[in-house]
């Protein structure tokens, strides 16, 4: 064996030049981190001068435009949404009478999940909502409609909208057995509104801004003081279920962990208990039989299957795989409706949009001209096909989403500027914005810098067609660059870019308001567009605390004419759901549902 | 001794014969030979053409969108339907050529030369130059093919250039080690001998004398590589990893139909791909007629 | 990579057509420095051709051995370097659904040290191949309770399931095809099958799934189970999920076992000693099993090997594109989400999946090769 051995002895140094060559190829070029910088800019708003051009931030501190002292008239004095005392003693149940028990119910959905903390932004669409509740919920057996307790048995509201005092129920237990109190839910909003290190709340934060402090009052009763009396409040927390699910964690957990629950999933007080989690494939759950509504859950199980590709999720409805998902598309949802002796389910409208941002902080967007030109020319029924034929359908919406009182209908719309469908509307929409490009100093177009996401509804599909349309009507070139989802706040805050395409964004709750005043207001957190209209600030300030409802719709429309007026940027779609099920599936009127769900569902049984 | 020397004998006596014919007869030499070569390469020359002047054969704007033809089935106005965005597919399809093409010719080009290169030095320059570089290509060939592209392609970033490049050191090692094989045959010719003996420079032997003989093999093995690359790049771009949007190639008009996959539109599925076995088709039979009219007995050298 | 020729060819060119996933990596030379497989051998063996069995084999052997480890040792490095080359830092933001929120540096800086990333690159991976040689493949960068081992082993039996059944089918449709072109050759039957081969050898694999599907949607509404199953617990569901992707596959590499076991019969058949077998009276069935394929398997079987290894990764777009919950398309899926400890395990482990079954294969063939052997 000398040959070998002398084999050995070459490949030694060879091994050792391989291994020199690396050490030296790396350690020449450490991956630097990259410093990205972020201005938060306070603003105190104080008296507002007309005439004053206000500079839009981009790396400097913004120039201050001064407002009158706060001077906000609601024209109603705040009232509330009193309890409905009707519900007092209520406990969740489904609206059948004959309701069958047992089976485990499957469902297909989006089932990935980061992390298990829902108040850093885990999706709450996976399901696992179903182990936690919250102060408030919406009437899961009844189609989502009225407001019904939870894990509050009822609430006060003082006369001037400031503070709020809930009543908790008592008797609950968490998973592993330890007593529910007021405790946990002060440490709950303790955390969302004051996080410590390590743990980013920011998302859900802005939809609890209007919390100024949250007092322990007794064992079992806590009190919310609010900066302003805010009309969704009730709302909120329990909230539609996209974004920022408000469930209530327990303080001994979190306390064990860090404040963190993204590595330990934490246990809850709701109808069922976690049991088994393949990632990527499924979440399995069972029936908490100690739960404190004794009624529930009909079902002995969830299995909660992911399904990545959401053409899927109906196809798998269709053949039978699961019994019933939140995410029809178009396709399967209309296969299933025509069979109406085995499937049923709905078209709710969703609180989420899907704008297209425009960079206002740098030209060509930066003038408002431009930026009406788009929402003038751009053929917005062409874009509105394109959307909904990738994913979820879409309808016309008018900066807000159908799910909000004083939203347009489609008539109303199609009469506006920029909507109007007829070819001579369509040839004068396209003259106006023309003429407006060329007052803004570019006749011929110009060339932008677009970015989007790697998925169809971003950048992929909906972008392509976009641009194209931007290109043929107006002249306007861009360059296309696709990017990971990972890396959008990353481009966004950078600022090198014009337009782009991507994740939606939803409001918690049936209302633009929160929303609005995390993303449009001068120098909010959320203003990736740097966007800044002060009359519109004005606006939101009215809007945060008036309680009218005729006098909110009012505020709506004028705030529609607004952002038409100085838009943002570019959004003409809501979209719809499509929750769609076996004829089995009861419990939760699928067919009739007046909210978006995408959450809880324990009233949910199978009748076989 | 024998053996090589006849087989010397042999390569030299066509060596000859070609050199005399002018390259017009060659071709038509190659035409007489065999029918099948002749309609593929027929059929190579017209997808080039297709490839180099997408503007003369298709019947619209690629990028074009057409309002009121969504997602519509072939018609009279549209031969092949259109797509999710209201595009002409055989006008994306037809310029879809330009890129497949442009991948795979520079790839296959960019790998064959440097493998080439490679392959010739060390078959000639023997133990110690080879050892080192060996083991370098056996690291790359221990890869399958496109989990390889796919390493590079994460690190990189997707893209045109980022898939070239992909490919092209893919192959790299596979063209080496042929052409080795074939340089280590020629190494222990009598000419090269001869050459060595006279003093001419290690370089001038592998240039002129080494080198020349390794032409026909990289022909076959490159004009191969070709439907290879072909197939690579559209299962890349299939996977969302090649060239990005709005830019048509085979590949990713394939990937888009995914988003749809539960009725998908038969026509976006269909001619994409038959554009792409086409292609692929009229590629390897060129190479393989190229191969037998080249030299039969080459055949049994490729190793 | 070498080619199949169409006509009639020896042994030796009639390897590895056009097999995109095939790297050309081939059973390397023998210890003397001749090359190649197969009968012919171009070069003189050495005046001391008959050598002892222990010392040829033993060494090539070990020689074979050797040369795998500096190899997946090259891998590893490469494997490593390419993943730290990452433009743009990934953590900068958190997505949540439907809100884009960024990290500020204090939360990178704790999220960087909590992943191990603040230390220098040489630690890093001699950390990583201490936990590749323990076992534990780490965890997914963005759900960072998903382990990667559990993974594998949850996915690779039906990866590993579907590349074992394109083979059989693929034997099944070419080893057939391959003796009937080759014992009626010339024949309209030769050049039909011939000509489906070539064409079969040039449809994308992954293409031949779409249309698969497209098929079975639009005429019969149905459509392959998402569900991961186990051939043993649901052979019937298993089946339906794992049959399409073995028949796109199958069907490519079938194609190129028929080529294969054409020429090396049609090269065997021309033979002097098959004359004389003929000769001699020797029925026609048993010169065509005895020697003609006894000869013309041996490179198809070493083929094969080359086949399961690379269609171990390389059947990614397959997978894709019947969307099988396979390790193929979790690389995919890493690879899009820039999951970089998933994308470097994954490919670590088909890249040595292919050095071993390489390795293997090479060992087979020393105990088959009769030159190795004698």
């Amino acid at each position: 064996m000398e040959s070998v051995r002398l084999m050995i002895l070459k490949l030694v140094p060879l091994m050792a030049l391989i291994v020199a060559l690396v050490l030296v190829a790396c350690s020449s070029a450490p991956a630097a981190p990259q410093v990205i910088e972020k201005e938060v800019i306070k603003e105190v708003i104080k008296e507002v001068v007309k005439e004053v051009p206000v500079e839009v931030p981009v790396d400097r501190v913004v120039e201050k435009v001064v407002i009158r002292e706060v001077l906000i008239q609601p024209k109603a004095t705040p009232e509330p949404i009193k309890m409905d005392l009707s519900k007092v003693g209520w406990l969740m149940k489904a609206s059948e009478s004959n309701i069958k028990r047992g089976g485990v119910v499957r469902t297909a959905g989006p089932v990935e999940m980061a992390h298990w903390d829902l108040h850093q932004g885990a999706p709450a669409y996976t399901g696992i909502t179903n182990i936690y509740n919250n102060l408030t919920y919406r009437n899961v057996g009844d189609g989502q409609r009225d407001i019904v307790p939870d894990l509050a048995t009822s609430w006060e509201v003082s006369n001037d909208g400031l503070a709020y005092i809930f009543t908790l129920r008592e008797g609950v237990k968490w998973h592993d057995g330890v007593e529910f109190t007021a405790l946990d839910v002060l440490g709950t909003f303790n955390r969302i509104l004051d996080p410590p290190e390590g743990v980013i709340t920011g998302s859900i934060r802005q939809s609890f801004e209007p919390i100024e402090e949250v007092r322990l009052l007794d064992t079992y009763k806590i009190a919310f003081d609010l900066k302003r009396p805010t009309p969704w409040f009730i709302n909120v927390l329990g909230a539609a279920p996209h974004f920022g699910y408000p469930v209530i964690y327990p303080k001994h957990f979190l306390d064990a962990n860090d404040q963190n629950v993204r590595e330990n999933l934490s246990p809850g007080t709701g109808a069922f208990v976690f049991k088994e989690r393949i990632p990527g494939e499924y979440i399995e759950l069972e029936a908490n039989i100690d739960y404190w509504n004794p009624d529930l859950p009909y079902v002995d199980g969830i299995k909660a299957i992911h399904i990545p590709v959401w053409a899927n999720r109906g196809a798998a409805v269709l053949t039978g795989i699961v019994d019933f998902t939140w995410n029809g598309n178009q396709e399967t949802w209309n296969l299933a409706m025509a069979q109406p002796d085995k499937f049923h389910g709905s078209n709710p409208p969703v609180n989420g949009t899907a704008p297209l941002w425009t960079n206002n902080s740098r030209a060509p967007f930066d003038d408002v001209r431009v930026r009406r030109a788009i929402n003038l020319g751009l053929d917005k029924k062409f874009d509105l096909e394109v959307a909904s034929a990738i994913a979820l359908p879409q309808y016309k919406a008018r900066w807000i989403t159908r799910a909000v009182p004083g939203h347009m209908t489609d008539e109303e719309i199609l009469t506006l500027p920029g909507w109007r469908e007829d070819e001579a509307g369509r040839k004068a929409d396209i003259a106006e914005a023309k003429r407006l490009m060329a007052e803004a100093g570019y006749p011929d177009g110009f060339h932008i810098k677009a970015v989007g996401n790697n998925t169809p509804a971003g950048g992929e599909v909906r972008g392509v067609a976009w641009l194209q349309q931007a290109e043929d009507i107006l002249g306007i070139t861009s360059d296309l660059e696709i990017i990971e989802r990972g890396l959008e706040g990353e481009i966004l805050v950078g600022g090198e870019w014009d337009v782009a395409f991507l994740t939606g964004t939803g409001s918690d709750v049936a209302d633009p308001t929160a929303q609005w005043n995390g993303i449009f207001r001068c120098g909010a957190d959320g203003n990736y567009y740097k966007y800044c209209n002060p009359e519109f600030d004005i606006l939101l300030d009215n809007l945060l605390v008036e309680f009218d409802a005729a006098e909110r719709v009012k505020l709506l429309r004028q705030a529609m004419d607004m952002l038409d007026e100085n838009p943002p940027g570019y959004m003409v779609n809501g979209q719809s759901g499509l929750p769609m099920g076996g004829i089995h599936v009861k419990g939760l009127r699928l067919e009739d549902l007046g909210g978006y769900p995408w959450g809880r569902y324990e009233t949910v049984w199978l009748d076989y | 001794m024998t053996e090589r020397n006849i087989g010397q004998a042999r390569r030299t006596l066509i060596a000859v014969l070609a050199a005399g014919m002018s390259p017009f007869h060659k071709v038509l030499g190659f035409m007489r030979s065999s029918l099948l070569g002749t309609v593929a390469m027929v059929l190579f020359i017209g997808i080039v053409c297709v490839g180099l002047f997408p503007q003369l054969v298709a019947p619209y704007d690629p990028d074009q969108l057409f309002y009121t033809y969504l997602k519509k089935p072939p018609s009279i106005e549209h031969w092949l339907g259109t797509d999710f965005i209201a595009r002409d597919n055989l006008s994306r399809i037809i310029y879809g050529t330009r890129i497949t093409l442009l991948v795979a010719f520079v790839s296959v080009f960019i790998g064959d030369v440097l493998g080439f290169s490679w392959g010739v030095m060390t078959g000639y320059l023997g133990k110690r130059f080879d050892l080192l570089t060996q083991r370098v290509l056996d690291m790359f060939l221990a890869f399958p093919t496109i989990i390889l592209a796919l390493l590079l392609l994460a690190a990189l970033g997707a893209g045109l250039y980022t898939i070239i490049l992909a490919i092209a050191v893919i192959r790299i090692p596979g063209t080496a080690r042929i052409i080795r094989s074939v340089a280590l045959t020629v190494k222990s010719a009598q000419y090269v001998e001869a050459a060595e003996a006279i003093g001419a420079s290690r370089l001038r032997v592998m240039a002129r004398h080494v080198a020349p003989q390794c032409f026909a093999p990289l022909f076959v093995v490159a004009s191969a590589g070709l439907g290879a690359a072909i197939f690579t790049e559209a299962a890349l771009s299939f996977l969302g990893m090649g060239v990005p949007p709005p830019t048509p190639t085979w590949g990713n008009m394939l990937g888009g139909v995914l988003n749809e996959l539960f009725r998908p539109p038969w026509w976006l599925v269909i001619f994409p791909g038959m554009a792409i076995t086409i292609t692929i088709l009229a590629f390897n039979l060129l190479g393989d007629a190229l191969r037998d009219y080249l030299d039969p007995r080459l055949r049994g050298r490729l190793d | 990579m070498l080619f199949a020729p169409f006509a009639d060819s020896s042994l030796l060119g009639s390897v590895l057509p056009a097999m995109p996933f095939f790297s050309a990596y081939y059973p390397a030379d023998a210890p003397d420095g001749s090359f190649g497989i197969g009968c012919h051998w171009h070069h003189h063996t050495p005046p001391n051709a008959i050598l002892k069995v222990d010392s040829m084999m033993g060494r090539y052997l070990m020689q074979r051995l050797l040369l795998a480890i500096p190899t997946v040792f090259g891998v590893t490095v490469l494997i490593f370097v390419a993943m730290r080359v990452i433009p743009g830092d990934p953590l900068r933001s958190i997505i949540g659904e439907g809100q884009i929120y960024v990290l500020t540096d204090e939360e990178l800086n704790a999220v960087k040290a909590s992943l191990g990333y603040d230390k220098p690159l040489v630690i890093q991976y001699l950390v990583w191949m201490g936990d590749v040689a323990k076992g534990d493949l780490g965890y997914s960068f963005w759900q960072r309770d998903r382990s990667i081992a559990d993974m594998v082993i949850r996915r690779g039996p039906i990866t590993l399931q579907i590349s074992i059944m394109s083979l059989l089918l693929a034997w099944l449709i070419g080893l057939p095809a391959g003796i009937v072109t080759a014992m009626w050759r010339n024949t309209p039957l030769d050049y039909v099958v011939r000509s489906l081969v070539t064409l079969l050898m040039a449809i994308p694999n992954f293409w031949l799934g779409l249309a698969m599907i497209l098929v079975t949607i639009l005429i019969w509404n149905w459509r392959p189970p998402m569900e991961l199953v186990s051939l043993w617990e649901s052979p019937w569901k298993n089946l339906q999920m794992t049959i399409g992707p073995a028949i796109a596959m199958g069907v490519g590499f079938g194609a190129i076992i028929a080529r294969m076991i054409r020429s090396s019969m049609l090269e065997v058949l021309r033979e002097d000693y098959v004359r004389t077998a003929y000769a001699k009276g020797l029925p026609s069935s048993t010169i065509i099993v005895r020697h003609a394929l006894r000869n013309a398997l041996l490179p198809t079987i070493t083929l094969s090997g080359l086949y399961l290894g690379a269609t171990l990764g390389g059947a990614v777009a397959v997978e894709r594109a019947f969307s099988v919950p396979g390790l193929g398309y979790s690389l995919i899926y890493a690879v899009q989400a820039r999951d970089w400890t998933v994308i470097q395990s994954l490919v670590l482990l088909f890249a040595v999946a292919y050095v071993i079954i390489n390795l293997v294969v090479d060992i087979i063939y020393g105990f088959i090769d009769p030159r190795i052997r004698y």
